[in-house]
């Protein structure tokens, strides 16, 4: 078996200068080489024994030109490059880096408390590589003296446009998080619906999971794309008032319940500038260490459609979900049901400058066993805000507004300059 | 008289200067159409095929009149917002983002190394060379 020396696009930095990604991560000689040198070797192994030149050729079809083109000098046969027409896409390897300063002031005690410090510095880092069919990809976030590993995944395009990915993954059924991931820069707002919160942030639904993604998307004749996303793997726990994913880290601390989630999508312009969706999950918690008394796990399902819609220069995304819990005390069941949907609007007044609000709310929570666990957790929230945009890497955003935890009732003031660099 | 002297100045600069933007893949590329809908998924970083193989986009990106045209008339979204889109694609699948090329030599390099490759290009750019095939008029200056 021989691996053919790739020199299509995908060693693109010969003859292309390459993607903006790839010409950025050149400028990063540091990383670039310590993760490539950890990457690029077990993958290039088994690109080897997974060499495209195993496969049959593509069928090359006689190419009609649609437009006619003028011929008069033949220069080709001179210059003529060694031509392989078995290369295929090769992402690489693609950094990126988010940057956050925040200042926030609630005023509320208890919420401030939860929250931590008025003022936060947080910065994430998405690495991603790919080579042939081999994908990587992982994203940690740093704050203060802590570092997470968000996902950990390692990728196999079984097919154009399907991907089966293994290791730490989001889970897909939530859209906004899928959507902005932890890439606080694309996400025009300061806050996530509190549904949407990360496990870390309080959060109260599954958001990551370790075990498998699968992820594919098909065109249809109509310009429809559609798109299915589904995983299976382990759930957090609940353990005080917190819900523990899984730890790439410490995988093997702790007893871990299977989850399952599924999101399709229908991208009417095919690319996504409409969406619409529906989404499912399933994890079960386990709570053996969530302080309550005789309770082995929770059994979380939730189901919820979402639409995301550009209008001219507006946009308009929401989500809505239905939560079942239910207690597994041992000798006894205990379900319970809530509602939580949100609407937020964008309005891009210019290039440089957009203004958001949003509604939140989460209706049946008052006197859930489970949604009392997490203290701090927003049943209902309305803010505004003003986004301003430097070129296309930095942005300042203010957002307030008024927020509801339990019975607390308080204003929100937040300030966030956030970057991306790549 | 000199109004019309005047208009027909105008027109045949402008004759002169117009400058077609076109979709370009080798000559032995499978790709034999390309509709504006798959032209502006390829280039936001979708997957988009020829027969099974995923074809791989390829900008210019040291022309910025090519580039004006390319967000006008492919994408349809300003730079900003098409850095973003590209940045999202990334974020959710490390999906690549189209290479960018520096100038026309490394595009036409390029289409003539892939037959999944596809360029956006002058026209004027490609004027005589055998072995590219323009497969779809983009824009028309």
């Amino acid at each position: 078996m021989k691996l053919c020396p790739y020199t299509g696009p995908g060693a693109p930095l010969r003859s292309t200068s390459g993607t903006r990604l790839n010409s950025v991560a050149a400028r990063h000689p540091v990383w670039q080489a310590l993760l490539a040198t950890c990457l690029a070797l077990p993958l290039a192994a088994l690109a080897d024994m997974n060499s495209p030149e195993e496969s049959p050729p593509a069928a090359v079809e006689s190419p009609p030109a649609t437009i006619a083109l003028e011929h008069n000098h033949d220069d080709g046969a001179a210059e003529e490059p060694t031509r392989h027409n078995h290369s295929h896409v090769d992402p690489g390897l693609n950094l990126f880096g988010f940057l956050t300063a925040n200042y926030t002031h609630l005023g509320s005690a208890t919420a401030q408390a939860v929250e931590g410090k008025t003022a936060k510095v947080e910065g994430a880092l998405l690495a991603t590589y790919g080579h042939g069919p081999f994908r990587f990809l992982t994203e940690a976030v740093a704050y203060g003296t802590e570092i997470e590993v968000e996902r950990f995944q390692f990728g196999l395009e079984v097919h154009p446009g399907t991907v089966v990915w293994a290791g730490r993954v989001h889970q897909p059924s939530s859209y906004w998080n899928t959507e902005f991931h932890h890439g606080q820069y694309l996400m025009n707002s300061i806050t996530r619906p509190a549904i949407e919160n990360w496990e870390d942030e309080g959060g109260v639904v599954t958001q990551h999971v370790g075990g498998f993604l699968l992820e594919t998307e098909r065109g249809l004749a109509n310009g429809t794309t559609l798109r299915l996303a589904t995983s299976a793997g382990y759930a957090p726990a609940i353990e005080t008032g917190k819900l523990q994913p899984f730890d790439v880290v410490h995988w093997h601390n702790g007893v871990r319940h299977s989850a399952f989630a599924l999101r399709i999508d229908v991208l009417p312009d095919g690319i996504g500038e409409q969406a619409f969706g529906f989404m499912s999950g399933f994890s079960r918690l386990q709570a053996r260490d969530s302080g309550v008394e005789n309770l082995d796990h929770v059994d979380l399902t939730t189901i919820g459609l979402y639409g995301d819609v550009h209008v001219g220069e507006a946009r308009w995304l929401g989500s809505v979900y239905r939560i079942r819990t239910r207690f597994d005390y041992g000798q006894q069941l205990v379900s319970e049901y809530a509602t939580s949907w949100f609407l937020h609007g964008e309005y891009r007044v210019s290039e440089d400058w957009m203004g958001f609000l949003r509604h939140e709310s989460t209706l049946g929570t008052q006197s859930s066993h489970y949604f009392n666990q997490f203290p701090g957790f927003v049943n209902e929230r309305n803010v505004v805000g003003l986004r301003y945009e430097s070129g296309s890497n930095h942005a300042l955003t203010l957002e307030t507004g008024g927020a509801r935890s339990g019975n607390d009732r308080y204003a929100e003031l937040r300030l966030q300059w956030s970057a991306v660099f790549h | 008289m000199r109004r019309l002297l005047a208009l027909f100045l105008l027109l045949t600069t402008v004759s002169a200067d117009a400058r077609d933007l076109v979709l370009v893949v080798r000559g032995d590329s499978p790709v034999t159409e390309m509709d504006s809908l798959a032209v502006r998924k390829l280039f936001m970083g979708f997957t988009v095929t020829a027969g099974t193989q995923p074809l791989h986009a390829i900008r210019l990106g040291g022309d910025s009149s090519l580039d004006s045209a390319f967000l006008q008339s492919v994408v349809g979204m300003s730079a900003a917002q098409y850095e973003r889109r590209l940045l999202r694609m990334a974020l959710k699948q490390g999906r690549a983002a189209p290479s960018i090329a520096e100038n026309a030599a490394e595009v036409i390099g390029a289409l003539r190394e892939d037959t999944r490759a596809v360029g956006c290009l002058w026209a004027d750019q490609i004027v005589g060379r055998n072995d590219l095939r323009i497969v779809r008029l983009l824009w028309r200056g």
